[in-house]
């Protein structure tokens, strides 16, 4: 049972893999547009926030790879709406594959994809300027903090696969919730520029707890309490969203 | 997508082909309907700009106040109407691209119309879209600070410079969804393409925030030109150049664009 469920999940996870990487939208989301806004960002806000000691060039790159994490688990919502539209989760539900491996799958190829992503955001971060104070060894922490993130948002946004009418449409509807969560964080200006009564949703959602973390392991906070916070909210998004990922997939059929 | 829900402007015993005037206003009244009865691309135009302008005032309001001594609103709101005059057009190329795919265009050849009615039909339709945006925002960013301060005339200058803007921008997302093998090979490149232009702007921050090499570009910038006009019809000061500006920017997008996606059309293309 268990090897069932390890074989399946690769080779349907491998499959993912290889749709995702032959689709030109797919890779535009996963390395071109995560550099735009870098650029763009570092152009347009710099002289004004280094105006107020907010060091963009070290700050930034935390906050474009968590962006990439998210624009990751779009991708993930229009390929699981794909596969459900075009029949081919119904088809491994009637095959003698293990319940879970699809979920599994999805999973692995999710990663992987967040993985690139990351790599490219991080390898131009530290061309510009960005440096790992706390250490090259809190590396390793670095990228799995960003990719449990990133297969997190995966789950939940991959769940609007499973109720939207085409993969566009689950793309669309991800991109309501992901600018607020993505603006409304500590990612480009500190959380003091807030509007008071916003202040407690900033300083506490995942996006602001994840960049936090990244940001600590690269050098600017409290490692021990952003990456814990951090952590949290990952392991909770995917205990929580995994599970209803799980039922919604045995549903289809 | 459904397309045929157009009867043919020419009833089967006339043998008159349709006055142009009959056949673009059929066109855009097709473009108007269908944008209405797309109930996400009703929320893209409305709802999307208005969230852009609440996050990003809530985001940068300290910041670039701090920067520079006004109203981040009043600097915003011509911004984001720009914005919204750019990425509005993406739904646009979107559905010329699939009025392409599906044949409908193909359709509308083997009538008795003139082949330019429906290009026309959805740039009009664009400038109905638009003006939706635009008084959206303009009543969004009233709460904020955002003041029509130089009278009542500029300020419908305002609306109608926007609708001007949406008309002549609609045309580069028009060209290349003719040239677009596939509607994911339409979308993305034209959204990098007005980021850019939105980010070299100056709708979003002042030009002094730029680096000293990207202050040519954003002088350049056709949507500086926009946002310069709308600026200035809305808080007053000289007009002569950002209306020639801007017209001048205008009329290079539409003869460029516009030409080239004529002639595409004219070669008789067949999409996919």
């Amino acid at each position: 049972m268990t090897a069932s469920l390890v074989l399946d999940a690769g080779l349907i996870g491998g499959r993912s893999i290889r749709k995702s990487s032959r689709n030109p939208a797919s890779i535009l989301g996963a390395i071109v547009f995560p550099l735009l806004f870098f650029a763009l960002f570092n152009i347009v806000m710099r002289r004004i926030m280094e105006a107020r000691d907010f060091d963009y060039v070290q700050l930034l790159p935390s906050t474009i790879v968590v962006q990439a994490m998210i624009f990751s688990a779009m991708s993930s919502a229009y390929f699981v709406a794909e596969d459900r539209v075009t029949g081919i989760t119904g088809r491994f539900r009637s095959m003698p594959v293990h319940p879970l491996a699809p979920i599994l799958g999805r999973a692995v190829a999710d990663v992987a994809r967040a993985f690139v992503s990351l790599s490219v955001v991080l390898i131009v971060g530290v061309i510009v300027g960005m440096r790992f104070d706390a250490g090259i060894g809190w590396l390793p922490v670095y990228v799995a903090v960003g990719l449990l993130f990133a297969l997190g948002m995966a789950l939940l946004f991959g769940l609007l696969g499973y109720v939207v009418s085409t993969p566009e449409a689950a793309v669309s509807a991800a991109s309501i919730p992901y600018l607020p969560l993505l603006m409304l964080s500590s990612g480009f200006v500190p959380v003091e520029d807030f509007p008071g009564w916003l202040q407690p949703f900033v300083e506490w959602q995942p996006v602001t707890a994840t960049i936090d973390a990244l940001r600590a392991l690269a050098g600017d906070g409290d490692i021990a309490r952003d990456v814990t916070l951090a952590l949290a909210w990952s392991v909770g998004l995917i205990v929580v969203f995994g599970a209803i990922a799980t039922r919604r997939v045995r549903s289809v059929a | 997508m459904s397309t045929a829900v157009v009867d043919p402007p020419v009833a089967a015993s006339s043998p008159e082909p349709a006055s142009t005037a009959t056949a673009n206003a059929v066109f855009v009244g097709r473009s108007v309907r269908r944008f209405l009865r797309r109930p996400d691309s009703v929320v893209f135009t409305v709802a999307f700009p208005l969230l852009l302008l609440l996050t990003m005032l809530a985001v940068f309001s300290s910041a670039v106040e701090a920067f520079e001594d006004a109203d981040y609103a009043q600097r915003l709101v011509p911004g984001l109407t720009v914005s919204g005059v750019l990425f509005g057009s993406l739904g646009t190329a979107v559905g010329f691209w699939s009025d392409l795919d599906t044949g409908f265009m193909d359709r509308v050849r083997s009538l008795p119309v003139s082949p330019a009615a429906p290009l026309v039909g959805t740039v009009l339709a664009e400038a109905v879209r638009a003006l939706m945006a635009v008084v959206a925002l303009a009543a969004a960013g009233y709460a904020f600070g955002f003041r029509f301060e130089a009278g009542i005339g500029r300020a419908i200058g305002y609306f109608v410079a926007a609708m001007i803007g949406a008309m002549a921008f609609t045309w580069i997302g028009l060209y290349v969804a003719t040239i677009a093998t596939s509607q994911e090979s339409l979308s993305p490149p034209l959204n990098a393409f007005f980021l850019v232009l939105l980010f070299f702007s100056e709708g979003l921050v002042p030009l002094d925030a730029y680096p000293g090499w990207a202050q040519p570009f954003v002088q350049a910038n056709p949507a500086t030109a926009f946002v310069t006009l709308l600026d200035r019809l809305a808080r007053g000061g000289d007009l002569g150049r950002p209306i020639l500006n801007a017209a001048l920017w205008s009329i290079a997008i539409v003869a460029v664009f516009g030409t080239l996606a004529v002639r595409r059309l004219a070669v008789g293309r067949s999409a996919g």
